[in-house]
């Protein structure tokens, strides 16, 4: 899992150290994240070493996790416009 | 720092008038005796009309708070407050205080003219009080997000927890709270406990705000928190925690309850029982409240969206977590821990600036929120049944009033 310190342009190449390169799939606002390897559906996904949810769908290297791709082990999380 | 010493030894930070309505009914006259003052006399109450043993109790905490020197209390008459307890409870501790109630005082302008003469004369005998020295060591410090994002556990929640670690070195007591906001913590929690018998508590006190906020239907996590780039409530909760630093965990309070001894405690906000009455706390300035009640002279306050909120009786200072946010919302804004982002700065200067600013503001200084004339309070119906003897494991050193029973 990255995390993104700035802004990120989409297809912007990001340097992992030790030859690693991933481009962003799409633009990263400031403290998006982004996978670091490729995920299966129901991976569970790490931040600093917590689980913090689980994949629903595969997300490939690069692409943005978020709430279309990752769900609570928890509480359901509620967004806008939903009752 | 100097502060203003109180009858149960404690000092506050502030010598606040609170003009405390007992109803909603008279929060209007309250707002407007209030008015006639500068911003060291504040509005607080609880807008019920039913009485809550909750609401009461908070109330008598509040009222009785280091950093308010006395109270005026404002009834309309019929509603179900027990104002002869209170103002009976505030007295007792040597505070001025009174009662007025509309119905018997001929109505809203002669009730705010009478409202208005008692501050007057309170206000004159509180600023001829002599200050005293205060020290860490006489300080409780609480700390509450709110407009979280992504960057909160990042920047402004783990210099938080440095600013903690510190002040609990230094011989203080700290607070986090919000269980609710904790879940997936719990065994990291668990682990930093004092007692084993305290760890299982604390994983207790989680898995009933989790409960809780099934039942609800959602957890405590704001659209924004998902458009500020979190995901799940795990991750908020992970940010959120970093709050509390490295600091071993010394009990677990509930609203009113005091720290029997320095150190780091846990808050837990979530209602006993079944759930009743709504959300645990319906927003940000509710859990201040609590954190009051607790006795915390100061609140730090982090955000990451851009929270504008203060509060009546506590100076809250904001911890910003995002450079964006920062740059568009400086004037609310104390501290800009997300320079650590741009590699200005680093968790350990922030933390350090956040206990200087620790310093300065229990010196006197404004808040950023102080200084515009924030002064939010929210009270609701709650219910919490008293603590266990494992969630308090150190020995009462300062004999606090830890008792919720109605006096």
């Amino acid at each position: 899992m990255l995390i993104a310190a700035r802004p990120i342009a989409a297809g912007e190449p990001l340097q992992l150290g030790a030859g690693t390169e991933v481009a962003a799939a799409a633009d990263i606002p400031t403290g998006f994240k982004l996978a670091a390897r490729d995920l299966a559906a129901g991976d569970i996904v790490h931040r600093l070493g917590m689980p913090i949810g689980r994949a629903t769908v595969p997300i490939g290297r690069g692409e943005v996790v978020h709430v279309h791709n990752l769900e609570s082990q928890y509480l359901r999380t509620h967004r806008r416009g939903e009752a | 720092m100097r502060g203003y010493p109180r009858s149960d030894g404690r000092k506050g930070i502030r010598n606040v008038i609170v003009v405390a309505y007992l109803v909603e009914c008279a929060h209007h006259v309250a707002g407007r005796i209030a008015a006639a003052f500068d911003d060291d006399v504040q509005v607080i109450g609880f807008g019920g009309c039913y009485p809550n043993d909750y609401a009461a109790m908070m109330l008598r905490r509040l009222t009785t708070h280091p950093n308010v020197g006395g109270a005026l209390l404002v009834s309309l008459g019929c509603e179900g407050f027990d104002r002869a307890g209170l103002e009976a409870a505030v007295r007792a501790t040597g505070r001025p205080v009174a009662t007025l109630v509309i119905q018997q005082e001929h109505g809203t302008r002669s009730t705010i003219e009478r409202g208005r003469a008692w501050v007057a004369r309170a206000r004159a005998q509180l600023d001829a009080l002599e200050q005293v020295p205060v020290e860490l060591s006489d300080l409780v410090v609480g700390t509450i997000c709110g407009g979280s994002d992504s960057t909160s556990g990042i920047t402004a929640n783990p210099a938080v927890g440095v600013a903690f670690d510190r002040l609990v070195a230094a011989g203080g007591t700290a607070i986090f709270e919000e269980t609710g906001e904790l879940i997936g913590c719990e065994y990291m929690m668990r682990d930093r406990a004092i007692t084993p018998e305290l760890g299982a508590e604390l994983v207790g006190a989680v898995q009933k705000a989790e409960a809780y906020y099934t039942t609800l239907g959602h957890g405590s996590f704001a659209p924004g928190n998902a458009e500020g780039g979190l995901t799940t409530i795990e991750e908020k909760s992970l940010g959120a925690y970093s709050k509390s630093g490295s600091a071993p965990i010394s009990g677990l309070l509930k609203p009113g309850d005091r720290a029997p001894a320095p150190g780091l405690y846990l808050l837990d906000v979530v209602p006993d029982g079944e759930v009743r009455w709504g959300f645990p706390n319906i927003n940000d300035n509710a859990e201040a409240a609590e954190l009051m009640a607790c006795g915390a002279q100061l609140i730090l306050f982090t955000t990451g969206r851009g929270s504008v909120v203060g509060s009546a009786i506590s100076p809250l200072v904001k911890v910003c977590a995002n450079p964006q946010t920062y740059r568009a919302m400086a004037e609310d804004m104390d501290v800009d821990a997300g320079a650590v982002l741009e590699g200005r700065s680093t968790l350990d200067q922030v933390g350090a600036e956040i206990l200087d600013l620790i310093r300065r503001v229990a010196a006197g200084e404004q808040t950023a929120s102080e200084a515009m004339g924030h002064q939010e309070f929210v009270l609701t119906y709650k219910a919490f049944e008293p603590v266990g003897p494992s969630c308090l494991p150190l020995t009462v050193l300062t004999g606090p009033d830890t008792s919720r029973s109605a006096t």
